[in-house]
């Protein structure tokens, strides 16, 4: 019965730590998974290790609209600390895409990647390169994809936003999502 | 699934069954090059749908078939439509059809396809010289396991000369350039279009790089071209899409097919 909630809004958070929502009203909520109760309006909490083929069943049979997510990631960039950023775009260093092999009815064939998140601003927000494993990387891969433009390295975040920009062409399927990226590692190997 | 090996086998049983005589030449379209062969002599199609072993096409644009042809008294093979990696097909099945036609007896391959533009004086019409590539899907057909590189390039000099003199004839431009293959099916990001330029490439786009690797190591001598359909994201505003890539394919077809006439002429002895 709960699957049948509706629900506007949905998290999909890092298995890797505990988000803690204060509320204006002083309250605080622990996301776990499935449904949580924010201020009476339920709301929909995924974990990031769920199959992300999987997500978008779940995020349409809860009649999702806006979906913020809540992910790790490991710093590139000397300037960023311990906390959350928001992210601004992707490099795809994973050698896999989601959508390869037959294409489903949510979204094209070829979905158009030039505006991947909600910040648009080149000087706000982060750029994150997905890897395949955040820990197995060299310093000279590090170097490599600083390089390259990225700010952090994440597991968890770039074949999600794939597939949610897939399904949201056109816009009556998901309207809205935002990422946000919280460093969990600083330490660069030089 | 089927062993390639065995596909291999019988395809090109199949075709040399099906074939006059033995080929010189194979081109593989492209997005939008499909036109191209109305302007040849043909004698016969044969859907791949028909060749045993020989894998399907599934995308808009590609029509799936293999097009038996005469040129200047020579026999040339076209594939009309190809075979995507984002399709689901591994880069094992993306070599089958450059084996069997190596099987076939063809010396000569040209690849042409529709790429994004990287570098900025790279406009859509333009024409691009493949010199060099980045194989950014991170994997290698596996065939190809401990075999001797075939050496620095796989592209052949004196094809991209021919190939540079015939488009000043037919004055359309074109650029050297570097492409670098990615998995897709999404278009890029901004933020990869950037660090692709980085890493120095020109033009992307999602396919061809199997199929030449397959190629070299068959021992073709192989040209391949690049249409630059659209823009990278982040270099022009806007959205891209499918279409945007056909209709630019459309508005230059004419010179480009007597480009790949005369190109693919200059291959046959």
């Amino acid at each position: 019965m709960e699957d049948r909630i509706q629900c506007k809004t949905a998290f999909i958070v890092s298995p890797r730590i505990k988000i803690v929502l204060s509320s204006h009203k002083g309250s605080t909520l622990v996301l776990t998974s499935d449904i949580t109760w924010v201020e009476n309006q339920p709301v929909l909490v995924i974990k990031q290790d769920r199959n992300p083929h999987l997500l978008m069943e779940l995020l349409t049979d809860h009649g999702v609209e806006y979906v913020i997510m809540l992910v790790t990631g490991r710093s590139l960039n000397e300037k960023l600390s311990y906390t959350w950023w928001a992210v601004r775009d992707h490099i795809n260093w994973t050698g896999n895409n989601p959508l390869r092999g037959p294409n489903n009815n949510r979204g094209p064939r070829f979905p158009d990647m030039s505006s991947p998140y909600l910040i648009k601003d080149p000087d706000k927000g982060i750029v994150s390169v997905g890897v395949n494993d955040l820990l197995f990387i060299s310093p000279a891969e590090m170097r490599m994809m600083a390089a390259l433009g990225a700010d952090c390295m994440t597991d968890e975040l770039v074949h999600t936003n794939i597939i949610l920009n897939h399904a949201g062409i056109p816009s009556d399927k998901i309207l809205h999502h935002e990422s946000y990226c919280c460093i969990l590692w600083f330490e660069l190997r030089k | 699934m089927e062993n390639v090996e065995s596909s291999i086998q019988r395809a090109t049983e199949f075709l040399k069954s099906q074939l006059s005589e033995l080929p010189q030449t194979v081109v593989i379209l492209g997005s939008g090059f499909a036109g191209w062969v109305k302007k040849l002599d043909v004698e016969k199609v044969i859907p791949y749908s028909s060749i045993p072993g020989f894998p399907i096409t599934t995308i808009k644009g590609h029509d799936g078939n293999l097009i038996v042809a005469r040129l200047a008294s020579k026999l040339v093979l076209v594939m009309q439509g190809r075979f995507h990696f984002y399709e689901g097909h591994s880069l094992d099945v993306i070599s089958i059809p450059l084996r069997v036609f190596a099987g076939l007896g063809v010396r000569s391959l040209i690849v042409t396809n529709a790429a994004g533009s990287i570098n900025h004086s790279f406009k859509p019409g333009d024409l691009m010289l493949i010199t060099d590539h980045i194989n950014h899907s991170l994997r290698y057909p596996t065939f190809l396991n401990g075999m001797q590189s075939p050496g620095l390039t796989p592209y052949s000099l004196r094809m991209q000369g021919e190939a540079r003199r015939i488009a000043e004839e037919e004055e359309l431009k074109i650029h050297d350039g570097t492409y670098i293959f990615t998995t897709g099916p999404s278009y890029e990001t901004p933020a990869e279009i950037k660090a692709m330029r980085i890493l120095g490439a020109d033009a992307v786009g999602m396919s061809t790089v199997p199929e030449i690797l397959s190629a070299a190591h068959c021992g073709m001598e192989i040209v391949a071209v690049s249409m630059i359909s659209n823009y990278g994201s982040g270099i022009k505003d806007g959205t891209l899409d499918h279409q945007e890539v056909m209709d630019t394919m459309k508005s230059i077809q004419d010179r480009v097919d007597r480009f790949l006439m005369k190109l693919t002429t200059s291959t046959l002895s």
